[in-house]
């Protein structure tokens, strides 16, 4: 049985680690969300209650929308090739025997690897004209890009950048969860015939699907607050191709003091994340084996 | 014609010694053969040898005839039932019960139909629609089994599946194998290292210790015929009396007292008599010195345990008979029911026919 | 899963170990980069290897800005942040797990919640506290608004959850407090997790940007991220100090690289026991 707590030992194991989370977290949301009804500026004194305005004039802002376009590529794009590519790494280790140690740790190196660091050195492998990337694309006969500075391939760079970090970090969740299945069931399936695309299908998919949606929520709510990368790889650009929810919040608030439409923006995406958490409950009822 | 072969078969693992030493063993259809052993003793590799999950080192094993060593699980088309039962956690039982007919692209039709005759026979038609979570221990068996029995095949491998159970439904389903291999009359190979299952199922059943077969044979041969020393104490509810005997100018004695042994077969020597509890009897007059050291009362009989010449000894009494713990008396073995056996070798020592 | 042959494992070893050095590529051709002068890198014809290395490129970075000076603000506050996280993170997940209380569960939902809270949700109100708090451009103020971490939290209650509840029993049988057992009995028998938690915790704090960036502008406080973003941005001629940039960017990653390999298996361990997140 667990123990009836009185008010002294509340007040220890309870309000005192709550003070930062209320402060940093709880105060700032609510402050947040009234900010986002303003049109305080950040240097005037004063300031209105707007209403809805900021949001209405976010939907109809064609910077938002690019933005909310570009905020959902990046984030399919980054989540699903992280997951499939960890999840098929983690199959393909959990075969190997005294190596897959070291190389479970080669491929999660990146992403111990600060962000910003990473970014720099990648935004010099993807010089069109030094970078190690196109040189070796050259050698094969390939197409070139400019990569970051090409509007229709920028978002894809950054893409490209945030994967490499991020699969390695899959892959463990993935192994981890391969190595909880009883190998009995393979066994079995073995013994009654299926073929190894059968196993994997009926299997192992289904197996793991906890720790796809787990994976899926905490990979989406990464990308939709990703940063770094964008700041350093492409600041946004070329002309706003990769200017993410996220980056517009950033150059609205503290680039153009606009406070209210940048915390609206904020609003925003937490009310896409709390959606997409939402959503992905509702389709785990369905999908997911627990 | 036997159905299952296995010709000197040898597994090992790495630079190991081996684990299954020269198993030789041929099964005949329709015939229900029990692997017993200690754990650790090889009976659930030979197992998956068969099933095709471990690989065969050396040797070779053939089913129906035809040589099986380089094929693979899926192709043995043998259907085998999991200690832990292996059932798919997200699946139905419909489900789990249908796998191997999915995938082997059965029609929808036929595979409805044959799950629900099974389901029907294991009496699990209210479950069809549970989650394995959701089952009993009992439950899971039968789910366990109805997946091994849909599948169109006439040889079962059974790798402890009753260990799980607790005791009374282990008893149960102990008489429902029975049951349904009789119905079914498939070649099924069961592995345990309960000997009273091994007992009560068996119509052969082979012993097994440290990857060696030590005895093949019925329940009856194993009991009342062991071939070695391992066999008389590893059989039996109470493990066989064993006495040293000693060799002196009067002859073989055992404690101090002549034994008069029968004529081996050619230069064979015994040092051992052994007698199980049941052939022996307490006397307060005469026999061999035993101290009664613990009285083990099950209601139809009582053994009776002590030493006698420094060995432990066990009598089988009836239950009305009262001894006292530390009592100083005697007991006599029925020389008819003596076994030989040579300590060096650990066999058996036949006495000549007559 | 069917057992792979020995020469399935090789082939497999093959593509893993290629996809393998593919994700530790930028890492060496940062290294070798830095070796490089500006001549090679900027040369028409690609060199792998520094023909010469330039171990002056790693001093001439240290004296164009204080590298160590920003390793040392971010290894000095992460380290604070972690302890304080910790020490909070226990009480919490301690009463979580062990206490009984009216509204427990509603609690922990809305911690749960606010671990989906974009960060940046609490940017603008927490800049506006910090500074009332008179710790803007400080590093106590990137420490004091880092304290609270929802992901330690979650992990430590895991951990927790996983201790037998016997040993708590058995010491309240023996008339031991609850703060006796939480850090007597408790965080001694979870120590691989709060290891665990310390690790992914040291690591996102050393490595964070956008927040202290935000407050903080004078030199003296710049985390490794900020200080390095700032030279990057600093160093406008690209070419020219490219490998001046790079021997930069290798001083700020070296920690966690050796960090890493000394510790590896425990931040392997880290993913296991943060499985089961789920609540």
């Amino acid at each position: 049985m667990d123990k009836q707590a009185n008010f002294k030992q509340l007040f220890v194991f309870v309000l005192i680690p709550l003070i930062p989370l209320v402060i940093f977290w709880i105060i700032p949301l609510i402050i947040s969300v009234w900010l986002s009804l303003t049109n305080w500026d950040y240097i005037s004194p004063t300031y209105e209650y707007v209403g809805l305005d900021n949001y209405l004039n976010l939907i109809n802002n064609d910077a938002f929308l690019d933005a909310l376009n570009n905020t959902l590529l990046f984030t399919v794009a980054t989540v699903i090739p992280t997951i499939v590519l960890g999840f098929v790494f983690a199959v393909m280790l959990n075969q190997l025997r005294k190596t897959k140690g070291f190389l479970q740790g080669l491929m999660f190196a990146p992403w111990i690897t600060p962000m910003v660091g990473m970014s720099i050195v990648w935004s010099w492998m993807f010089n069109p004209s030094v970078g190690p990337i196109n040189q070796v694309l050259g050698l094969f006969g390939l197409p070139e890009p400019n990569w970051l500075s090409d509007s229709s391939t920028a978002i894809w760079a950054v893409i490209i950048v945030t994967v490499w970090k991020g699969v390695g970090w899959a892959m463990l969740f993935f192994s981890d969860a391969l190595t909880k299945i009883p190998k009995g069931l393979f066994e079995a399936a073995d013994v009654e015939g299926a073929g190894l695309g059968q196993r994997i299908r009926m299997i192992l998919i289904p197996l793991v699907s906890p720790m796809t949606l787990f994976l899926f929520i905490i990979l989406t709510l990464d990308a939709l607050q990703a940063y770094d990368q964008i700041s350093i790889l492409t600041q946004g650009g070329p002309s706003g191709s990769t200017r993410t929810l996220l980056y517009l919040y950033y150059e609205m608030t503290f680039q153009q003091f606009n406070i209210g439409a940048g915390t609206a923006v904020t609003v925003l995406i937490l009310i896409i994340s709390a959606f997409l958490a939402f959503l992905s409950m509702i389709l785990s009822k369905k999908f997911v084996f627990y | 014609m036997a159905i299952i072969e296995l010709k000197n078969i040898y597994k090992k693992y790495g630079d190991q010694s081996d684990v299954i030493e020269d198993f030789n063993l041929s099964i005949e259809q329709g015939e229900f053969v029990v692997f017993l052993g200690p754990s650790g003793c090889g009976k659930s590799t030979i197992l998956r040898m068969i099933m095709g999950l471990e690989s065969i080192t050396s040797g070779e094993l053939k089913i129906k005839g035809k040589l099986q060593n380089n094929i693979p699980a899926k192709h043995r088309n043998i259907a085998m039932v999991f200690q832990n039962y292996a059932l798919y956690p997200h699946m139905s039982v419909f489900n789990n019960i249908a796998f191997g007919l999915k995938v082997r692209k059965t029609p929808r039709k036929e595979i409805k139909e044959k799950v629900t005759k099974v389901a029907d026979l294991l009496n699990l038609t209210p479950y069809l629609k549970r989650k394995p979570k959701n089952l009993s221990g009992g439950q899971m068996q039968r789910v366990a089994l109805g997946r091994a029995m849909v599948r169109d095949t006439d040889i079962f491998l059974m790798d402890e599946p009753l260990s799980n159970l607790d005791a009374k439904l282990r008893t149960t389903m102990r008489e429902e194998l029975v049951q349904l291999h009789r119905n079914l009359s498939a070649t099924t190979i069961f592995v345990t290292h309960d000997q009273m299952e091994a007992m009560t199922m068996g119509d052969k059943i082979v012993i097994l210790d440290a990857g060696k077969i030590q005895q093949v044979g019925s329940p009856d041969e194993i009991y009342h015929q062991p071939e070695n020393l391992f066999v008389a104490e590893f059989i039996g509810a109470k493990k066989m009396n064993l006495l040293e005997l000693t060799k002196d100018e009067r002859g073989v004695t055992y404690s101090n007292q002549v034994i008069k042994l029968p004529v081996f077969e050619a230069d064979k020597e015994a040092d051992i008599l052994g007698v199980r509890a049941e052939d022996c009897r307490l006397s307060l007059t005469e026999g061999y010195p035993f101290e009664i050291t613990f009285i083990e009362k099950l209601g139809s009989d009582q053994y009776i345990h002590g030493i006698s010449d420094g060995e432990k000894v066990i009598v089988r009494e009836k239950p009305e008979k009262t001894f006292e713990v530390g009592q100083q008396i005697y007991f006599t073995i029925n020389e008819e029911k003596i076994h030989w056996f040579n300590r060096e070798t650990g066999e058996k020592v036949r006495p000549k026919n007559g | 899963m069917e057992k792979a042959t020995r020469s399935e494992r090789i082939i497999l070893f093959l593509i893993l170990a290629f996809i393998g050095v593919f994700m530790v590529f930028p890492m060496i051709w940062m290294f070798l980069s830095s070796l490089k002068t500006t001549e090679e890198v900027l040369g028409s014809t690609m060199t792998f290897l520094p023909s010469d290395p330039q171990w002056s490129n790693f001093s001439g970075a240290l004296e164009l800005a204080p590298f160590l000076r920003y390793i040392w603000n971010s290894f000095s506050t992460a380290t604070v942040i972690v302890l304080a996280q910790l020490f909070l993170s226990s009480l919490l997940a301690y009463a979580l797990t062990q206490m009984e209380f009216r509204g427990r569960n509603v609690l922990f939902m809305i911690i749960l919640a606010t671990y989906m809270l974009p960060a940046a949700t609490t940017y603008v109100p927490s800049y506006i506290i910090i500074s009332r708090m008179g710790l803007m451009d400080s590093l106590a103020g990137v420490v004091v608004s880092n304290i609270v971490d929802v992901f330690s939290l979650f992990l430590l209650r895991q951990g927790f959850l996983k201790v037998p509840g016997e040993l708590i029993e058995a010491a309240r049988a023996d008339g031991a407090s609850e703060w006796r057992i939480l850090w007597r009995i408790v965080v001694p028998t979870s120590k691989n997790t709060l290891i665990n938690a310390a690790l992914i915790s040291f690591i996102g704090h050393f490595n964070n940007y956008l927040w202290p960036s935000l407050i903080t502008n004078s030199e003296e406080n710049f985390l490794i991220s900020v200080g390095l973003n700032r030279f990057f941005n600093s160093q406008g001629a690209f070419g020219q100090t490219f490998p001046l940039i790079m021997a930069a960017t290798v001083i700020s990653i070296l920690p966690l690289i050796i960090v890493y390999f000394l510790l590896q298996k425990y931040f392997i361990g880290a993913i296991s026991s943060s499985e089961g997140i789920k609540g």
